[in-house]
């Protein structure tokens, strides 16, 4: 599944928390929260595209006179009125790519996070560890 | 009512296994109690006991005098209402905030009284570069001063250390161990650490609780445990040992140093002399003057290792001194370590002696 964030969430800093003096509720605020954040935006932006370009379902349990993307798509193409089907078609892609533009984009700012600072640190302590 | 951590009569079982059986363990403020055993002795879970991490089953911990856990009732007061810091063995640092914030955790009130201590508290530690970066960069050493900065940052009145040295390597244990110390004794605060490295136990404890499979073997100062073991167990926790074993006679037993006085073990009853290795002094050459009171016995050099600090022999040693081929018993092969370099020769003769304060009689079990 998507949703599972890659590193298993570590036992040791929750119990961290509570020895520093913090209660469940704001353990979970402080520290589960934040370090799962990656993997809930992640997850809703995965949602969101699935549920836009979800057609059979929508099908079935749409209210009457209610159109999405796909069902417009679905009609225009049944009855191949291609070119009317073609602009919903092509906005569906272009919604889809916006998620992924952002996932690629976050994913290269927290490994430039990660490398830069420690490429630093790592330098210094091969000075440090010289002499 | 002491001050510090007091834990009563600690019974503590996960499902049929029994992992603490009648402990009790007091750290007084301002001084560092040590619990030492090997892996699986149950000392581990008497921190997590200690910090609230368990609940307790039976037994009670007080803090500064206060009833924080008691089997009785079901007592057992949640981690953060304890007041008590608690350093992991892999740290456990938060990913998620920087080395300043990780510090600041703790602390509710975060004054500038406060600030200018974790300031301070960086620059002291050689930290100050840092503080704005995230754990992952810092190295395994950097790591273990940011958790001990955290465990003391709410300044809680007891500080429980698991394993804290485990996790470097063993070129900076060493000066880790020492910066620890001196900080830790600055703060004044009530150290109950854990670990199953003696050396660490001798140079940081200023009390040593040795335990052996859910039980207390020993509680006294670092010179009580290592100069007068209560049994071989604890003996030979710190450091492997020689054994001679054989029947008391006439109230002494017959070791390869001659015989060995045991007023302890009455007559005719199995008893074990055991002699640390570095307890045995070597002189090359055959006739050597020990020190009065020692007796003194001829051996040939086995095998000798250089391992830097020490050197590591094997001689072979008669079983009964200055006396060979007519008697029965087999030649003894003893272990000894030497400080500084000594590579004699294989099969070279030295005189051996062994330390009658490194020497310790039990009965056989």
């Amino acid at each position: 599944m998507p949703l599972a964030s890659n590193p298993p969430l570590p036992t040791h800093p929750k119990r961290a928390a509570r020895t520093l003096g913090s209660g469940p509720m704001a353990t979970l605020k402080r520290v589960h929260l934040p370090m799962m954040k990656g993997s809930i935006m992640t997850a809703a932006l995965l949602v969101f595209v699935d549920c836009m370009k979800e057609l059979p379902m929508t099908v079935v349990l749409r209210p009457f006179g209610f159109e999405t993307l796909a069902t417009f798509v679905h009609q225009y193409a049944s009855d191949e009125l291609l070119p009317e089907a073609s602009l919903a078609g092509l906005s569906i892609v272009a919604a889809g790519i916006i998620p992924v533009l952002l996932l690629t984009l976050t994913i290269a700012r927290s490994r430039t996070a990660q490398a830069g600072p420690g490429d630093d640190a790592h330098l210094i302590n091969i000075e440090e560890a010289a002499p | 009512m002491t001050t510090g951590l007091v834990m009563e009569d600690m019974h503590h079982a996960f499902g049929p296994v029994e992992v603490l059986n009648n402990v009790s363990v007091i750290a007084e403020a301002g001084k560092l109690t040590c619990l030492l055993g090997p892996s699986g002795c149950g000392k581990t879970t008497l921190l997590r006991l200690a910090a609230g991490l368990e609940t307790v089953q039976s037994g009670r911990i007080y803090l500064q005098g206060k009833l924080v856990g008691n089997g009785e009732n079901g007592l057992s007061l949640p981690p953060e209402k304890r007041g008590i810091g608690l350093m992991f063995q892999d740290y456990a640092l938060f990913p998620h905030l920087s080395v300043f914030k990780n510090i600041a955790f703790g602390i509710d009130d975060l004054t500038q009284e406060r600030r200018d201590w974790i300031e301070a508290a960086l620059e002291r530690m050689g930290l100050a570069q840092y503080r704005n970066s995230y754990p992952h960069v810092l190295s395994g050493g950097q790591q273990q001063r940011v958790a001990l900065l955290r465990a003391l940052a709410p300044e809680p009145q007891i500080l429980l250390l698991d394993e804290p040295f485990s996790g470097l390597d063993v070129t900076r244990r060493a000066q880790v161990r020492e910066d620890t110390l001196l900080f830790l004794k600055e703060c004044g605060v009530a150290v109950l650490m854990v670990t199953h490295d003696p050396e660490e136990a001798m140079f940081m404890a200023d009390h040593i609780v040795v335990m052996k499979s859910g039980k207390v073997a020993q509680a006294g100062t670092p010179v009580q445990t290592y100069f007068h073991p209560v049994d071989a167990y604890v003996a030979e926790l710190f450091g492997p040992m020689n054994h001679f074993e054989g029947i008391v006679d006439k109230g002494q037993l017959e070791t390869p140093f001659g015989p060995m006085p045991i007023p302890s073990i009455p007559d005719g009853e199995p008893a074990k002399v055991l002699v640390r290795m570095e307890g045995i002094r070597v002189t090359m050459g055959a006739h050597a003057d020990a020190p009065e009171g020692c007796c003194t016995t001829t051996g040939r050099v086995e095998e000798t290792y250089l391992l830097g600090r020490s050197s590591h022999l094997h001689i072979r040693v008669p079983a009964r001194p200055h006396k060979t081929g007519s008697d029965a018993k087999p030649d003894v092969l003893l272990h000894v370590r030497v400080s500084g370099v000594m590579k004699p020769e294989s099969g070279a003769t030295v005189t051996v002696w062994a330390d009658p304060k490194q020497a310790f009689a039990f009965a056989a079990e």
